[in-house]
């Protein structure tokens, strides 16, 4: 407001057309019509203003978006590619970390050759069986599970059901 | 915030949508940015160079100035906020190495080549800006011209809201009294 007259100054009542002003500018305006005037006054102006700037069509030559694309084109291969190599070292922090996980898993086994056969047998045992008959490791008799007097392919069957079992027992 | 849909064209992406998908290196959503603002940015080039080949080479610095703030850029405003002190200051650039100021002068408005009814349109509103200050013209244009809103101008010219409020003030009274002259 105006020291003097107490009407807002002109950018306060400008401010009004974007609800900007103060509260007490709007209630000032309602009741002076001097202020409406000029209120008025100011739009028209502003109008004016807008008219007069207003972009003109065809200003832009087609040929100035060709810098412009060719950028756009090679930064967002740039993002792109640099998004790629996150994905890979994530997987391959992912592969690490299982390698690791399976690393220390087999030795925090019991130190022992070859599969566990008990009731605490899991898949990871019929692997182990697997691997030493496909190796040629001798293979005792209590790898027999199935007691058809060999040792083979479908002992090692039976232990994975076994752990499949005992693994959805414990689930 | 820049809006995540946009009203005014429904079924198109907002700004805010453009601008997640450009941060993963969508280049669709960068060209549909670019081609929103296009215009806008050249119309505000040539208005502060003056020059049509120096507004051609900010609206390009502009752009390529804006897509490498790709992936991670997050706007707390609206694009034409962010973006106007990035045409304003590459434009003054432009205009001190050439020595010129045009936003000071009719003429240089006048400057580039141009169609008769273009040239008599600028002359207008040379005339009509013409006896303002270069820094009051500029809230006036960003006002009127652009439809900032105070605050707008304010973050978009690096100035406290008082001082828009001010240079909106002087520059309203001196059109009104040039224009009742």
């Amino acid at each position: 407001m105006s020291d003097q007259d107490q009407h807002p100054d002109l950018a306060e009542l400008e401010a009004l057309r974007t609800g900007e002003a103060a509260a007490e500018t709007e209630t000032h305006v309602r009741d002076c019509a001097e202020c409406r005037a000029l209120l008025e006054e100011l739009g028209a102006l502003g109008a004016r203003v807008a008219a007069a700037a207003a972009p003109r069509a065809g200003l832009l030559p087609p040929e100035a978006d060709r810098a412009v694309l060719a950028g756009i084109a090679g930064r967002a291969a740039q993002i792109r590619a640099r998004r790629r190599p996150r994905l890979g070292w994530a997987a391959a922090a992912a592969a690490a970390a299982a390698l690791l996980a399976a690393g220390l898993w087999a030795f925090a086994r019991p130190a022992s050759d070859g599969p566990r056969l008990g009731a605490t047998a899991d898949i990871v045992d019929a692997y182990l069986m697997d691997r030493a008959l496909r190796a040629g490791r001798p293979a005792p008799k209590a790898w027999d599970l199935n007691r058809d007097g060999r040792v083979d392919r479908l002992d090692v069957e039976a232990l994975a059901r076994k752990a499949v079992r005992v693994s959805r027992e414990g689930a | 915030m820049p809006r995540i849909s946009d009203p005014a064209r429904p079924g198109t992406p907002g700004d805010g949508e453009l601008l997640a998908a450009a941060n993963r290196g969508e280049p669709a959503a960068m060209e549909a940015l670019y081609f929103r603002y296009r215009d806008w940015v050249h119309a505000r080039a040539w208005r502060l160079t003056g020059n049509r080949e120096d507004a051609l080479d900010v609206l390009q610095e502009v752009f390529l100035y804006f897509f490498r703030k790709f992936p991670g850029l997050e706007l707390n405003c609206e694009l034409k906020t962010f973006l106007y002190p990035v045409v304003r200051s590459l434009a003054l650039d432009r205009r001190r190495r050439r020595r010129e100021t045009p936003l000071g002068a009719a003429a240089a408005e006048l400057a580039a080549p141009a169609g008769r009814e273009e040239a008599a349109e600028r002359a207008e509103l040379s005339a009509l800006l013409g006896p303002l200050p270069e820094e009051q013209r500029e809230v006036v244009l960003l006002r009127f011209a652009d439809g900032f809103s105070l605050q707008e101008i304010a973050k978009a010219l690096a100035v406290p809201l008082g001082t828009v409020k001010s240079r909106l003030h002087h520059a309203l009274g001196t059109l009104r009294g040039s224009l009742r002259r």
